[in-house]
């Protein structure tokens, strides 16, 4: 777990809650990540997405990453996900420090590593079916037909969808059973880490709440570790452990989730949770607490 | 198979639209083939009357439209009236030679563009992008006409290639591969003029549609899985980016043929650009309104082909068109 990191309070790096262990899964130094604008006729210039991130999370834990949108939240999923190559930083997996890894030498991390985005009506290929989304990434791993079906089949039923509708395209999917699938997509290599960016976000209230018992339920099934990257800080109440509050680039304010709702420090941390007070009805709805 | 067939039927309506404005507007436009007669003080106007007659130019529009119609539809497109022949043969003559240049430059342009489109976008502002940016603007901002007079003059001052006709004038003596080998030489050049042209188009489609999916959620998610470069392109990429691609390929029918009509008079290639140029000028009713047919049965045909092709690579279409029944 993250030890006294330069840029944040420091929170025990032994800290767990709801069963998880003081095992180390995740830790990220000084993670930057810049952006080039401009084209063939204009002057390219770096944005910096995220200036410099420092975390860790051990096994079993939700660490919620939150803030504004282009805080640099999503940015820092990415990197941990390795869809984006950060510019300088460190990520050490279980130790092994992934953040300059070529596509090779990374491919055994994916495994370890899997990534549910917002909007799963356009994080799966239009053109396939459930299963073969499912079971895209065993293909990819050469498994057998025969292997590839059965653990599609248990998945499918794991996530609470009927192994009947595997053929189905996705586009004859509501939103949440598509956030199922991509669930089931990413549990389908028995990753250690999830990566939720936004995963919750544009669904309805019952479906959210429903996913988000399916996560608890899979974490607690699997021992899986969730980076929650979210703005919807009573969401966050819920599921996470610790709580990182990101704005302009950097982890502003981290610690226990409780401590973070409770006692917030930090200007764009009581922005977040004066946003979350405002839609108090539908907070009650979701996660039964009140902050 | 709905769908397809509908699609037929609107192809049909559109060439039975295209003919009624075309005989419309030759109807419209001014001076007939028998005006220069008239001029002649030798030619009396009861000649003249009884030429009108017997080509049925006497009767009103509508009936020789439908006249038109019927024979069309037992493939008869009149008679010309410059070269004294039936239309059909005389069409059919030079139209190959068009269709022979058409169908290599269409071959050639999407064998080009496409790999040159999907390698820009995947390597986006390499080298290859910043060439085919450049090298697609230039060619864009610059009339096709300029383009072919330029390459001309660069072919015969270097005398790289033969210019005019489609065979060398001693061709009778060649063995088939040097007759084969003749005719590509002819070939080559209006073929460059028009790939030229096109593939600037074309590739820029190509290069915006794969950019488009390569920076869709689904192509990062499959990145994150670990899916190989090749894989990501071939069976994420390519099969979703391929649906504009293939709409554009009845577009860049219908630019080749009428780039193809401008060429062939430029570079002296015996299709159907000179025929029609010389119908028009003499008026030659019949000629002029069976080579515009011919070239739009051959758009239509084209655009045909390419919601074919997009029913065949996207089953979603299939199902969108069952929908909107």
């Amino acid at each position: 777990m993250g030890g006294n990191l330069p840029n944040m309070p420091t929170y025990s790096p032994t800290y767990s809650s709801g069963g998880g262990s003081s095992e180390s899964l995740l830790r990220v130094t000084g993670l930057c990540k810049r952006y080039t604008r401009g084209s063939l006729w204009r002057k390219r210039v770096a944005v910096a997405a995220v200036v410099s991130a420092d975390f860790g999370i051990s096994r079993g834990q939700t660490l919620a990453l939150v803030g504004e949108s282009g805080s640099g939240k999503s940015t820092v999923a990415r990197c941990v996900a390795r869809i984006e190559r950060p510019d300088a930083g460190q990520i050490l997996m279980q130790g092994a420090d992934i953040a300059q890894l070529a596509a090779a030498a990374l491919l055994p991390f994916r495994c370890r590593i899997q990534m549910v985005f917002q909007d799963a009506v356009t994080s799966m290929n239009p053109r396939f079916s459930a299963l073969e989304v499912i079971e895209e990434p065993m293909r990819i791993r050469r498994e057998t037909v025969h292997d590839r079906r059965d653990r599609a089949r248990a998945l499918m039923i794991e996530v609470g969808l009927s192994p009947d509708w595997m053929h189905r395209s996705i586009s004859n999917f509501s939103g949440g059973q598509r956030q199922r699938i991509a669930l089931a997509r990413a549990l389908t290599m028995r990753p250690q880490l999830l990566v939720l960016d936004e995963a919750l976000t544009g669904l309805d209230v019952s479906t959210q709440a429903q996913i988000a018992n399916l996560l608890i339920d899979l974490q607690a099934a699997h021992r899986l570790t969730y980076l929650l990257i979210s703005h919807d800080l009573a969401l966050v109440a819920r599921l996470a452990d610790l709580i990182g509050v990101m704005a302009e680039g950097r982890i502003v304010e981290a610690g226990p989730a409780q401590q973070i709702v409770s006692d917030p420090e930090h200007p764009a941390t009581k922005k977040l949770l004066a946003s979350a007070k405002a839609a108090a009805g539908k907070l009650t709805r979701i996660t039964g607490a009140s902050l | 198979m709905s769908y397809i067939l509908r699609r037929v039927l609107r192809a049909i309506l559109l060439s039975f639209a295209v003919s009624a404005l075309c005989f419309l507007f030759t109807e419209m436009a001014p001076g007939s083939f028998f005006d220069e007669m008239r001029l002649n003080p030798q030619i009396s106007p009861e000649t003249i009357f009884a030429l009108r007659s017997s080509y049925g130019l006497d009767q009103p529009l509508a009936v020789r439209y439908a006249r038109w119609v019927k024979a069309a539809l037992h493939a008869d497109l009149g008679y010309s009236i410059a070269y004294n022949m039936p239309v059909r043969p005389l069409l059919w003559s030079r139209a190959k030679n068009t269709l022979l240049l058409t169908v290599s430059a269409l071959a050639l342009t999407w064998l080009i563009s496409v790999p040159l489109g999907v390698w820009a976008a995947n390597r986006r502002g390499g080298w290859v992008d910043k060439a085919v940016a450049l090298g697609s603007s230039f060619v864009i901002s610059v009339p096709e006409l300029v383009i072919a007079v330029a390459l001309l003059a660069l072919v015969v001052r270097w005398r790289i290639l033969p210019v005019g006709g489609m065979m060398s004038a001693d061709s009778d003596a060649f063995s088939t591969l040097a007759k084969v080998q003749d005719l590509a030489r002819h070939l080559a050049l209006p073929v460059l003029i028009l790939v030229l042209c096109e593939i600037a188009i074309i590739v820029r489609h190509v290069r915006a549609s794969v950019l488009e999916v390569l920076g869709a959620t689904y192509v990062q998610a499959a990145r994150g899985l670990g899916v190989s470069q090749g894989r990501l392109l071939f069976r994420h990429v390519l099969p979703v980016a391929a649906n504009p691609a293939i709409s554009l390929l009845g577009f860049s029918l219908a630019g080749l043929l009428s780039g193809s009509l401008i060429v062939e008079v430029i570079c002296g290639w015996p299709g159907l650009g000179p025929l029609l140029l010389e119908a028009t000028l003499s008026r030659d009713l019949y000629l002029v309104i069976g080579g515009i047919m011919f070239s739009a049965l051959f758009m239509i045909g084209g655009n045909l082909v390419a919601d074919i092709m997009l029913i065949a690579v996207d089953p979603r279409i299939r199902k969108e068109g069952a929908d909107a029944r």
